[in-house]
């Protein structure tokens, strides 16, 4: 009977049970009775997607910033230094864009990657900025700024860019700020050193190859290591801007170095 | 695709033909909303899933209704009989008839028993009565079944 009565089931279509069955309107009940998905917006996903902009806008923004420090080394000032009241410079914090040149002597320094730079680094660098070298004197009637770039190396991979300036005024002597040595994990090398005719921006720039001098030639007169008698470079307008062009020589005598 | 098979299901359970059609539209809401534990097991998981949905709306509807359970009297331990060959000379809507004809207790017995072909124990956990209950129900509703088919041939 079971079986019988299973297949005959079985066998059977829904038209023969109940003609009047109409699937269509079924399912058309059904679809207006099953309960609609709420459009739940992704709020995790937004956040995640938010966060990541941002943390990639950050990374972005800090290589980018090193490629400027990197690539702009000794134009940009971080902190002013006053050598004459004897206040040490400030590690760099922030950046600026604008070089101060009223300060007789200043510090610039931009660094590779500021987040590696350690405390005792930095007390490496505040003590070697104490030294200073042979008195320059400025025989020109223009005061001169000379800034001298070093670049200073560690062990653990970070680079610093540091430009110390001085300014000389006619007829005054002054020494000049250099840094001599980055320490026992940190070497210094000797960039480039920049001298500007203050009144009229004029600049003789001194590279590893510049002619006639080089900058290492001219640090090394600065610093007292070598008897110098060089000529830096020429000055194509006295500061009036008038007369011109002028050599800039400098040689020993009497114990300092004189511009001329 | 399975819906005309198991419009027929609940037809066999539920007498009244919209209220066959309501449960069968209920089955296919908790299909859907249950779909997620879903797991497929191989051809034909899928309809054994929706028949089972199917058989437990219509006795839920059924229990709704509140089933009368009557105290089984005599049930002999073999029933010889020559169901199969009257059975075998009617059509399938004058089975489901026949079937609707019976009792709500003792065709959703006939129904899980036969149709279903679950065992007296699983069918008296279902309807929450002892085995000897659903034994009785299934005899009863047999008994009533062959006087109708007698009737018929008649």
């Amino acid at each position: 009977m079971k079986k019988t009565l299973n297949s005959r089931m079985e066998e059977a279509g829904i038209r023969e049970l109940m003609p009047e069955f109409d699937k269509d309107a079924m399912w058309h009940q059904i679809s207006s009775r099953m309960p609609q998905k709420k459009r739940i917006t992704p709020w995790p996903r937004l956040a995640a997607a938010c966060i990541l902009l941002v943390t990639g806008g950050i990374s972005v923004w800090l290589l980018v910033s090193d490629n400027i420090d990197s690539s702009l080394s000794g134009r940009v000032a971080t902190k002013q230094d006053n050598w004459r009241t004897g206040v040490l410079p400030e590690w760099p914090k922030e950046r600026k864009n604008i070089i101060h040149t009223s300060e007789k002597d200043k510090v610039i320094v931009t660094t590779g990657d500021k987040r590696q730079q350690s405390t005792n680094e930095r007390n490496k660098y505040i003590a070697s900025l104490q030294r200073s070298g042979e008195f320059v004197c400025n025989s020109t009637p223009c005061p001169l700024e000379i800034c001298i770039t070093q670049i200073m190396k560690c062990a653990d991979g970070t680079a610093s860019a540091i430009t110390s300036c001085s300014t000389v005024d006619p007829d005054q002597a002054r020494q000049m700020r250099f840094n001599n040595n980055g320490g026992s994990d940190c070497s210094v090398t000797i960039d480039e050193i920049r001298i500007k005719r203050v009144n009229t921006g004029e600049t003789i720039v001194l590279t590893g190859d510049s002619e006639p001098s080089t900058a290492r030639e001219l640090f090394d007169c600065l610093t007292g290591n070598a008897d110098c008698n060089l000529l830096a470079g020429v000055f194509n307008n006295n500061c009036d801007n008038e007369h011109g062009p002028l050599e800039l020589k400098i040689e020993k005598e009497g114990g300092s170095l004189i511009l001329e | 695709m399975y819906t005309d098979d198991m419009m027929i299901l609940c037809l066999r359970y539920i007498v009244n033909e919209q209220e066959a059609l309501e449960t069968l539209m209920d089955a296919w809401l908790s299909f859907f909303g249950k779909i997620d534990s879903f797991v497929w097991r191989g051809e034909g998981s899928t309809k054994a899933w929706l028949k089972k949905i199917v058989t437990n709306q219509c006795l839920m509807r059924l229990r709704k209704k509140r089933l009368p359970v009557i105290t089984p009297d005599y049930m002999p331990e073999h029933v010889q009989s020559n169901e199969d060959d009257i059975i075998g000379h009617l059509a399938a809507k004058e089975i489901l008839e026949l079937l609707r004809q019976l009792p709500d207790m003792h065709r959703t017995v006939f129904n899980l028993c036969i149709f279903e072909e679950m065992p007296h124990h699983e069918v008296a956990a279902l309807l929450e009565m002892t085995e000897s209950t659903s034994r009785s129900y299934l005899f009863r509703a047999r008994e009533i079944l062959k006087k109708q088919l007698l009737n018929t041939r008649i």
